[in-house]
């Protein structure tokens, strides 16, 4: 596979992983399908209405890039088994961090690696992380997600991947609140690739005070609610 | 002087569709969600940690539908608090 943000296929060619990347990509939403050849269903999570009834994109607002320790990894080319080609972006509140298995498609290379908590910090900065984060691996079939931990549990490894031919893996990367006695970050629109985006600045008290987290794209803004 | 203050969890929400938040508790939450006003129930399920991690601790997916009986009333965002149930 190769890592392009050009057009893509809604119901042909492997499009869950181009997909993925497509919404962490900013720019032209661009298909390519056949004449009635969509997968409505897919397009779905790459689009929503607003609340004027407008369909808009769901795509970060910057483009992803790839992991600064990672970016001189050859493993990530060739055949057998190696590792994968991560890329991350801010996104709302949080982060999307992403891997593909961009390895020769001819000999059905396989990825196996493992998403460490040095590859969280390398994305976001250790100063962004010096409070509780929620990771969490989203399920790119369905929507939603499959597993999730806490930094809290201090622990390198994150995740053990094994990616077969054309395969992808997202996490999101969301600060929690201390707040109503539980410890929760707020993720978006779940079913969607890049559903962080669609959180706009969080406002959380906890009895005694009122704390806020702008978001985490530059040029984003947010307003806070008080009731 | 202690301040009753409410205790919430305030964001917006740009479009329609199933939002969700993770809760890192034992137990299953018990957690409403108020959308421009109108009070909603959120559902629960339990999320596993990942293979390499042996924690104690459970995550909870909480979800709640948003947007799907608003007219456009002129506002961009769903105003939504978490609060209780």
């Amino acid at each position: 596979m190769v890592l392009d943000a050009d057009m893509f296929m809604t119901a042909k060619l492997d499009p869950i992983p181009h997909a993925l990347l497509r919404s962490i990509f900013p720019g032209p939403l661009l298909l390519s399908d056949h004449p009635g050849e969509h997968d409505l269903a897919l397009l779905w999570r790459m689009i929503a209405l607003d609340k004027s009834g407008t369909a808009k994109v769901i795509k970060t607002e910057h483009p992803a890039i790839p992991l600064p320790s990672r970016v001189l990894d050859t493993s990530i080319m060739g055949t057998g088994v190696g590792r994968g080609c991560w890329a991350s972006v801010t996104a709302g509140q949080g982060h999307i961090i992403a891997v593909w298995n961009v390895r020769d498609d001819e000999t059905k290379a396989k990825v196996e690696d493992t998403l460490t908590m040095s590859d969280i910090l390398d994305m976001a900065g250790k100063d962004r992380f010096q409070d509780s984060w929620i990771i969490a691996r989203q399920n790119l079939s369905d929507g939603g997600f499959l597993a999730a931990r806490s930094t809290e549990d201090r622990t390198d490894t994150i995740d053990n991947i094994s990616l077969d031919r054309m395969g992808a893996a997202s996490y999101w990367a969301i600060p929690t609140f201390r707040v109503l006695g539980y410890s929760m970050g707020v993720l978006g629109i779940i079913h969607h690739f890049a559903g962080l985006v669609t959180i706009d600045s969080i406002c959380a008290t906890d009895g005694m005070s009122t704390s806020m987290v702008p978001n985490a794209a530059e040029s984003s803004s947010g307003t806070c609610l008080q009731t | 002087m202690q301040l009753n203050l409410p205790v919430e969890l305030a964001f917006r929400l740009s479009v329609r569709g199933t939002l969700g938040l993770i809760v890192d508790t034992e137990r299953r939450p018990s957690l409403s969600a108020t959308i421009d006003g109108t009070l909603k129930s959120m559902s629960f399920t339990a999320l596993p940690g990942f293979d390499t991690v042996e924690s104690s601790k459970s995550h909870w997916l909480g979800t709640v539908d948003v947007g799907a009986e608003s007219a456009s009333d002129g506002q961009k965002y769903w105003s939504i608090i978490i609060r209780p149930a």
